[in-house]
């Protein structure tokens, strides 16, 4: 009896101190930005009936994140939103855990929406429909940073739009790379990793078309099925390419499966593999495996990936393995700190009531930075400040302010689509003054 | 001697009330620490909604932990039973048949895992591995790397119905009338409390496993279908963390997983409430995600250690 | 029993003073003083929930008491568990298993002792199985050795083996808690001499039993405890059988502990056993069973009897041949049988015939669930209660309330459950294994009386027991076994006498 009653204590000790910590870290938040109350706004009608304040501050919306993956990039993104652009734009964030289902991502908006969030990214791409009809229900504003609109939803009026990597220019910037990287003349076998190709996500599946074409032209392949099939496979697959000196396998899917990495490891072990190429990050997953094999067969096998700019990518940039090469040979830099950044431009002027001045005819918008290419080691030198500081930023909070309606009157459908226009590697050189 | 009395049966009562008041003053707890946003109606609701599947599963799993017999099969099994029955509405378009479909389903896959347990004389819970394992195998051939989607008017339709609050309330009432209220039940838990002894009073050990799994069936079935229209998709990803949710749902709610007569039909809801308060209490109180799951096993020792009645002697039943 | 030698009565090895027990609400030992001198085999004798298990308990080791103290040999007694309380002296042997089933016997011996043999990494085996032996050697143990797996032992040769294991403390106060009831013949001789043997090294014994012929037969002196008091000590030249019952019970027991009736019984074969084969013990065995008949069957522990009453009982699996009831249903299963209104009660109590963590009531109505249903499959909670009660009534169970857990309640009690439980549904045919074992005088008289109005009322009972006075007194026939075969049948009316019974055991 004893026992239980002291048990009883401990446990309302353990969820009052949590009561002291969670209020302490509002006010934490409130001292940042110099603004009184921390009640969350979470309407249109305050913000739009009233003048247009550049200057005066502002009362903080809340906008929560949605990761599908909590790793050392996740990180960098996620102090650069909650330490940099949160407190001088008047934003308090709510971060999730790792999400890998819809499920999840539900209980994530009901559990952010009664938390009182205004607008929620998601970086999960899975489930939009449902997530933004939802989202509608609940009045909450959503972006999601994929490259796939999903006309079906298109009109929801707090459905913001999409901000993942341009589709249009995914294929010439996988194109650009592999002709870096690969001559005509010496043919080689590779294992090309599509990711979420069969599950839907645009822009691997279009990476992974672009490979395929790319390669075909480069080394006069023919395959016996169409492409588009060829792309969305749902399971390791080796490819009839018509010639021997050529060898493809393709790997959908992600590490999180079980025997996904042991399968590409098996592969490699094969020793037949030169090379490579995938539609995410995976630098650092196959590593280990990459290692054993060069080490082995002393044979360098290059990897050419999808890469986020920060401390990391830099990292396998300068990491020289055990054949002296480059552990990443080359890769295209999707910023993903852009489009988190471009992002929450687009929650913002929705959630302060300008969403009639960035949606043209309505319909949730594209605003979507491209990729770019760092063909080699050296070509990233040039890019590896990104990411790895305040003054470093591919967008800087300032840039980003003006972006938004209640500080800058001239933002409109066209100025921001300008913007995600001018994105390319020159244009990040010369604003952070690194040409 | 009448006072005494009195005092041994609080001490009881005590004991089964303590899940409650651990989840009251959770909830009070993190009302405080949230300023009142988290009591506010529209966030309790949605507490409702999302403890409602591992409540639904948790309450057929009573049958079987009941018996003190334990399935770690049933999220595999939910996964697989959404994935056919995905397939079929694809097909067939008609509601009615996915939602027959899914009870039937399910009911068979649990019944065949009771089935390979008796027949094969192999502990419950090493058959549940193996057949978990198998499902998920299944699943990943089904699915490949892709995910099936349903049509939103259709899941939305279903939600805005209220489905997922009918279905589980129709199933609670059912098992707590079948658990408490009739032989079949009594017979289930006195065979959780001793097996020999139940085997020597004539209560048919085979059958009632049958019994207990082909309830806990058609909940899983009905879960099934829950999961599908509130997420629209599915993938490998799906139900994967429902069967420790329910396992921790039944333990949290104050039943033993040794089963026996001290087991009672709410211990799954309880739980379930419990476990998505408890998510949903820490996020809202602003915990980072990194120190998250921590945070999470901290809360979820102390309130087992707190709740549960251990035995004072091992159980009669071997593994 | 050789003569007395000189015990000093001066000098006592085990002092108690004002010691109390209380688990609760229940007092189990009320400021008990009492004196056990050195070199005797004192016997301590009382009803269910005198006690004296209590007692011996808090004297082992096992439990603390709440009040009072104990001295041993001058100084004050407190192990803080039962290894200190054997290091120290003191070594206990109980009534329900105390072996380890999947170990060896040496390991048995010296379970939590293991690193006396280690060399500092390794544990040597070698060594251990030496020691062991040695002990085996000196107790004259030869049934089996200190290297045989447990598991293979019966329980009187596990019994023998915790026998050894509290020998090789060479302990001061050898306590044994009614540990003869499971041991045979052969078993309690070698206990007898072994108790002998102690008392003439000074140590003391302990000897708590149910059995006052043996415990008169045994014992330097008998101590008597009733309710949680002490009532008194008898010396060897003062016992006698009726003081000590009053004693113990604090009432004239009256009238016939048995029954002195020669009804007879019916014609009517009610459940038959033809040529049947079991795994172990039973092979082409035969036997009838008929209407109001009592059926007393008896033997050697390892006869086969036992396996026969689970045979009957649909519990055992006949490979050949079949039970048979009278109707021509064939019994295989616990099923069928209980739905033909057969009852079986085992000798293995708490394993067996309760579920321990469940309450009375749920215990007694486990088979009623037809007979308290409403509505369809729909119990009623009153009716269900009612029927609980009723058996608690008629049968005096003693306890606080229905929802009591069983596995508070002393084994007269629970016993009384188990009967409850199969009255509750009329059972016609009941097979009965040992069903006052461990149970007091008080409660087995009423045990004896309620088999026999069952008797009269024509049910038919098949009564296996391993105690001779018993089966004599109860049945109308009786059967011995040996061997898996029937080597002996004894009717009622011809006269019984334990001598003929014996001789057909052996």
């Amino acid at each position: 009896m004893k026992k239980k009653v002291a048990i009883l204590l401990a446990v309302m000790m353990l969820v009052f101190s949590l009561a002291g910590c969670g209020s302490s870290e509002e006010t934490e938040n409130e001292g940042a930005n110099g603004t009184e109350s921390n009640d969350t706004v979470s309407n249109n009608e305050e913000a739009s009936d009233g003048e247009e304040n550049t200057d005066k501050p502002q009362e903080n919306i809340t906008i929560a994140v949605a990761w599908n993956s909590m790793d050392a990039t996740t990180q960098t993104r996620m102090t650069y939103l909650e330490d940099h652009l949160g407190p001088a734009i008047g934003v308090d964030f709510i971060f999730s855990e790792e999400i890998s289902d819809t499920a999840q991502l539900m209980t994530f908006l009901e559990n952010s929406y009664a938390a009182g969030a205004d607008g929620l990214l998601s970086l999960v791409t899975d489930g939009t429909e449902q997530l933004v009809s939802k989202a509608d229900e609940l009045g909450v504003y959503t972006a999601v940073v994929s490259s796939t609109l999903y006309e079906e939803v298109a009109e929801i009026p707090t459905y913001m739009g999409i901000t993942g990597i341009d589709l249009t220019k995914v294929a010439d910037a996988y194109g650009e790379l592999l002709d870096a990287q690969f001559d005509s003349s010496e043919p080689g076998n590779f294992i090309l990793v599509s990711g979420g190709s069969a599950m839907g996500v645009a822009s691997h599946r279009e990476a992974t078309i672009s490979m395929l074409n790319t390669l075909q032209e480069k080394y006069d392949l023919t395959y016996d099925m169409d492409v588009m099939d060829l792309a969305t496979q749902n399971a390791t697959t080796e490819i009839n390419t018509g010639n021997e000196e050529v060898k493809m396998t393709i790997v959908p899917g992600f590490p999180n499966m079980d025997g996904y990495v042991s399968g590409v490891s098996g592969l490699l072990q094969t020793g037949e593999y030169d090379a490579i190429i995938s539609v995410y990050p995976t630098a650092e997953t196959f590593s280990t495996a990459i290692d054993e094999v060069e080490k082995a067969l002393e044979k360098n096998i290059k990897m050419l990936c999808q890469a986020n700019f920060g401390e990391n990518t830099k990292q396998a940039f300068n990491t020289l393995d055990s054949t002296g090469n480059p552990t990443l040979d080359g890769a295209v830099i999707n910023s993903g700190s852009s489009s988190d950044a471009y992002g929450v431009v687009l929650l913002y002027n929705g959630i302060k009531g300008h969403s009639d001045a960035i949606k043209p005819e309505g319909k949730a918008i594209i605003m979507a930075p491209g990729p770019l290419v760092a063909a080699s080691a050296e070509d990233y030198q040039k890019l590896e400040q990104l990411d790895t500081s305040d003054d470093m930023y591919v967008y800087t909070a300032d840039e980003i302010k003006k972006l938004l309606k209640t500080y800058n009157e001239d933002v409109d459908y066209e100025y921001l689509m300008n913007i995600a226009n001018e994105f390319s590697t020159d244009n990040i050189l010369e604003r952070r003054g690194l040409k | 001697m009448k006072e005494k009395l009195i005092q041994l049966n609080e001490q009881q009562f005590f004991i089964r009330l303590v899940p409650i008041v651990m989840l009251l003053l959770m909830a009070i707890g993190f009302n405080i620490a949230t300023d009142g946003k988290f009591g506010d109606i529209r966030n309790l609701r949605l507490i409702v909604t999302q403890a409602v599947i591992i409540a639904t599963v948790a309450t057929g799993a009573v049958f079987i932990f009941g018996t003190g017999n334990v399935s770690i099969a049933l999220g595999a099994t939910t996964a697989v039973t959404a994935a056919i029955i995905a397939k079929i509405y694809l097909m067939t378009e008609s509601v009615v048949i996915m939602v027959v479909a899914a009870i039937v389903v399910a009911t068979l896959i649990m019944i065949l895992t009771a089935i390979l347990s008796t027949v094969l004389k192999v502990s419950v819970i090493f058959v549940s591995i193996v057949m978990m394992v198998m499902f998920l195998a299944i699943l990943q051939t089904i699915l490949g790397a892709g995910t099936i989607t349903l049509p939103y008017a259709m899941t939305s339709a279903l939600t805005n119905a209220n489905f997922h609050y009918i279905a589980f309330v129709v199933y609670f009432i059912l098992c707590a009338i079948i658990f408490h209220f009739t032989g079949v039940g009594r017979s289930i838990r006195f065979i959780g409390s001793n097996k020999i002894c139940a085997k020597q009073s004539g209560i048919f050990l085979d059958k009632y496993l049958m019994i207990a799994f082909a309830i806990a069936g058609v909940g899983v079935g009905l879960a099934a279908i829950m999961t599908s229209i509130r997420t629209g998709t599915i993938g490998v990803g799906t139900a994967s963390s429902l069967n420790m949710d329910v396992v921790l749902a039944i333990v949290l709610g104050g039943m033993s997983v040794f089963g026996g007569t001290r087991s009672y039909i709410y211990a799954g809801a309880l739980g379930a409430l419990t476990v998505t308060l408890l998510n949903n209490g820490l996020l809202m109180v602003g915990i980072s995600p990194t120190i998250l799951q921590l945070v999470r096993g901290i809360f979820f020792l102390t309130l087992i250690f707190a709740g549960q009645k251990r035995p004072d002697r091992l159980p009669d039943n071997e593994i | 029993m050789e003569v007395m030698k000189n015990v000093d009565y001066d000098q006592p090895l085990i002092q108690v003073n004002t010691l109390s027990k209380h688990f609760g609400v229940t007092i189990a030992l009320n400021e008990v003083s009492f004196e056990v001198p050195k070199g005797v085999i004192c016997g301590l004798v009382g009803e269910n929930g005198s006690g004296k298990s209590t007692f011996a308990s808090i004297l082992a080791g096992i439990i603390e008491e709440t009040k009072g103290e104990i001295y041993f040999e001058g100084k004050l007694w407190k192990p803080s568990n039962v290894l200190e309380a054997q290091k120290n002296g003191v070594a206990m042997i109980v009534q329900e298993t105390g072996t380890l089933e999947n170990v060896t016997v040496a390991e048995n011996i010296f379970l939590g002792q293991e690193m006396m043999f280690s060399n500092g990494i390794f544990i040597s085996r070698k060594k251990m199985f030496a020691a062991a032996q040695e002990i085996l050697d000196e107790l004259e143990i030869k049934s089996f050795k200190a290297g045989t797996p447990t598991h293979r032992l019966d329980m009187q040769d596990r019994k023998l083996v915790e026998i050894a294991k509290a020998m090789y403390w060479k302990p001061k106060v050898f306590i044994v808690d009614e540990t003869t009831t499971a041991l045979s013949h052969t078993g309690r001789e070698l206990l007898y001499g072994l108790m002998k043997k102690l008392t003439e090294n000074g140590t003391t014994v302990l000897f708590i039993s149910h059995d006052l012929e043996e415990l008169e037969e045994q014992c330097h002196i008998i101590s008597v405890l009733r309710d949680g008091d002490f009532v008194g000590t008898l010396k060897r030249d003062e016992f006698d059988t009726e003081r000590l019952k009053e004693m113990m019970i604090g009432r004239n027991l009256e009238g016939n502990y048995y029954h002195a009736d020669d009804e007879g019984y019916s014609d009517e074969v009610v459940l038959r056993a033809e040529h049947i084969t079991t795994l172990t013990d039973l092979l082409c065995f035969n036997v009838e069973l008929h209407k109001g008949e009592v059926l007393g069957v008896g033997g050697l522990s390892d006869c086969g009897m036992h396996t026969l009453g689970k045979a009957l009982f649909g519990a055992e699996k006949v490979l050949d041949g079949e039970v048979i009831l009278g109707d021509g249903t064939v019994i295989n299963n616990t099923k069928t049988a209980v739905e033909h209104k057969m009852a079986y009660m085992s000798k293995d109590r708490d394993r067996e015939s309760l579920a321990l963590n469940a309450t009375v009531k749920e215990n007694i109505v486990s088979i009623a669930h037809k007979a308290n249903q409403v509505l369809g499959p729909i119990i009623s909670f009153k009716k269900e209660a009612e029927h609980a009660q009723k058996q608690i009534n008629d049968l005096s169970i003693k306890c606080a309330s229905e929802k009591h857990l069983v596995s508070t309640l002393s084994g007269g009690n629970k016993q009384k459950i188990v009967f409850g439980k199969w009255i509750g549904v009329d059972s016609e045919i009941l097979i009965m294994d040992c069903p006052t074992r461990g149970v007091d005088i008080g409660v087995k008289a009423a045990m004896y009386k309620l088999i026999y109005d069952m008797k009269k009322n024509g049910k038919s009972i098949v009564l296996i027991s391993e105690e001779l006075p018993e089966l004599i007194g109860m049945s109308d026939r009786i059967i011995i076994m040996r061997d898996g075969e029937i080597s002996g049948e004894i009717k009622r009316s011809e006269g019984l006498s334990e001598q003929k019974l014996i001789n057909a055991m052996l």
